[in-house]
């Protein structure tokens, strides 16, 4: 399980306040804006920032008191970091080798050989999509009980954000205890991976919710200002002004649309959801 | 650890062709240089693929992904350590058998011993070398080196002056050592290289366990 409690971190000016909680066989997606928190969210997690308050528990212990047994179960993809770009996979298997126990060189060569990822060529001069492969097979060649991705979908095409994806689903089915933490500015992405989802804007957790509640029962309210003012708005979650009256964003898409039947109630993606939710009204 | 070490070897060997005009210049001195000399090189050639290492991790940002791996900052600073006693060492070993074999061929006496009592200063220098790397990063350390072996350097002069102006008589301290056993004064050299870099090892983990990424 990974719980993180309250996590504080100020830099800069800008104040991260996070509390998330990932149980035992979930796949949960962490979905912001470009500078919203969520690498600092991942890095925290990973004991590579200190914090300045709050509790961060992987596998049962405060991330501080990992030991480098309880850090092999933990397969990690960076955005921007990996081995030195000098390398080449060849390299990486070697040393892959001396660092896990558990690790599987067949899977890692043979997935590698699937993916058409060239072992003797330098890391520098692989593509962005090769080097994103690259980095998910290596978190997922030693068999761990916890995956933590910032961003490893970023910058690839559609095909290989799906492959990558496939290589992330299968590895889940694999072991129904293990636990994924992913990060994307791609809604898609997370949508059909993940079983929860946060989304955080400011620092801040603004939204958490199942990703099955988001698709099944949010949905995008259009009003006029007339109709806006009579609404019900208990299970309103946000709205703004637009040019021609409202638009909100409720939870409860069937309470809207039994009580209101003559308001415009449109379904709803992942990214309508964060736009409306990170607007300023 | 052993990962790391793995890493560090396989970086280093990505400079083949480089170590191999090392070694090619290496010979060429032994051929006409003093061993003492060589013996003055590889110490510096030692220090500096060892700090290769360190500017490899760091770059591309490459310190934050290390970190995620089963590896502490302790075991970071430890590892390079080692690896540089491993450079320091080998290089010494490399330098002897080649000072030795020019001397066969030459049919020359070879002042091993000089060599023994210089090769150790690499550990000094990666003692000096490492913390500085570590704190500072690849681009600013430059800067901060020059500082240290300039002020080294300014110190020295500095105690020559001193010493010169106000007429202290240093024969007495220099006839002590002298007389004391070569073996001593040996070990003594020996020992104060390991303790600075025993030291030094012991400042880099302070370094590293305060670093973030």
């Amino acid at each position: 399980m990974i719980k993180i409690d309250g996590l504080k971190k100020t830099y800069d000016g800008f104040k991260l306040d996070i509390s998330l909680e990932i149980p035992e066989g979930q796949v949960t997606g962490i979905i912001g804006r470009n500078g919203a928190g969520k690498s600092t969210t991942i890095k925290s997690l990973l004991g590579l920032r200190k914090i300045d308050g709050g509790k961060i528990n992987i596998l049962g212990k405060n991330v501080d008191e990992l030991t480098n047994k309880d850090k092999e179960n933990i397969g990690v993809v960076l955005s921007d970091s990996f081995f030195s770009l000098e390398l080449n996979l060849n390299d990486v298997n070697r040393i892959l080798k001396k660092t896990y126990k558990d690790y599987d060189e067949k899977f890692f060569n043979s997935i590698c050989k699937d993916q058409g990822l060239p072992m003797d060529k330098k890391l520098r001069d692989f593509s962005t999509g090769m080097k994103a492969k690259a980095k998910v097979i290596t978190a997922i060649s030693h068999k761990t009980k916890i995956l933590v991705l910032d961003e490893p979908t970023a910058g690839l095409d559609v095909i290989a954000r799906n492959e990558v994806l496939d290589l992330l689903r299968k590895y889940m089915e694999e072991d129904p205890t293990r636990i994924m933490l992913i990060t994307s500015h791609i809604s898609s992405d997370l949508e059909g991976i993940c079983d929860d989802l946060y989304f955080i804007e400011g620092g801040k957790v603004v939204l958490h919710e199942d990703t099955d509640v988001i698709l099944g029962a949010y949905g995008l309210i259009k009003a006029s200002e007339e109709d806006f003012a009579k609404l019900d708005k208990e299970y309103i979650l946000a709205s703004s002004k637009t040019k021609f009256g409202y638009e909100a964003i409720t939870k409860e898409k069937k309470f809207y649309m039994e009580n209101y039947p003559n308001l415009v109630i449109e379904n709803i993606g992942i990214d309508e959801v964060i736009t409306h939710m990170t607007k300023k009204v | 650890m052993n990962g790391l070490l793995e890493k560090d070897f396989r970086l280093i060997s990505k400079r083949l062709t480089y170590f191999v005009m090392l070694a090619g210049i290496i010979i060429f001195l032994g051929f006409s240089a003093e061993a003492s000399f060589i013996a003055a090189y590889v110490p510096i050639l030692a220090a500096i693929c060892s700090i290769t290492t360190i500017s490899y991790d760091e770059f591309d940002n490459g310190m934050a992904y290390l970190f995620t791996l089963p590896v502490k900052a302790r075991d970071y600073a430890i590892e390079k350590y080692i690896f540089g006693l491993i450079l320091g060492l080998v290089g010494s070993a490399f330098s002897i058998l080649i000072v030795l074999i020019i001397g066969k061929i030459k049919n020359e006496a070879v002042d091993i011993e000089t060599m023994l009592l210089i090769l150790p200063v690499f550990l000094t220098m990666m003692g000096i070398m490492f913390p500085i790397e570590l704190k500072f990063g690849a681009e600013k350390s430059r800067i901060a080196m020059y500082i240290v072996f300039g002020s080294v350097v300014g110190l020295g002069i500095l105690g020559k002056k001193i010493i010169e102006t106000m007429n202290i008589d240093l024969t007495p301290i220099l006839t002590k050592i002298n007389s004391m056993p070569d073996a001593l004064v040996a070990a003594s050299i020996v020992l104060i290289n390991v303790i600075i870099f025993v030291v030094s090892l012991f400042i880099s983990i302070k370094i590293m366990e305060k670093k973030e990424y």
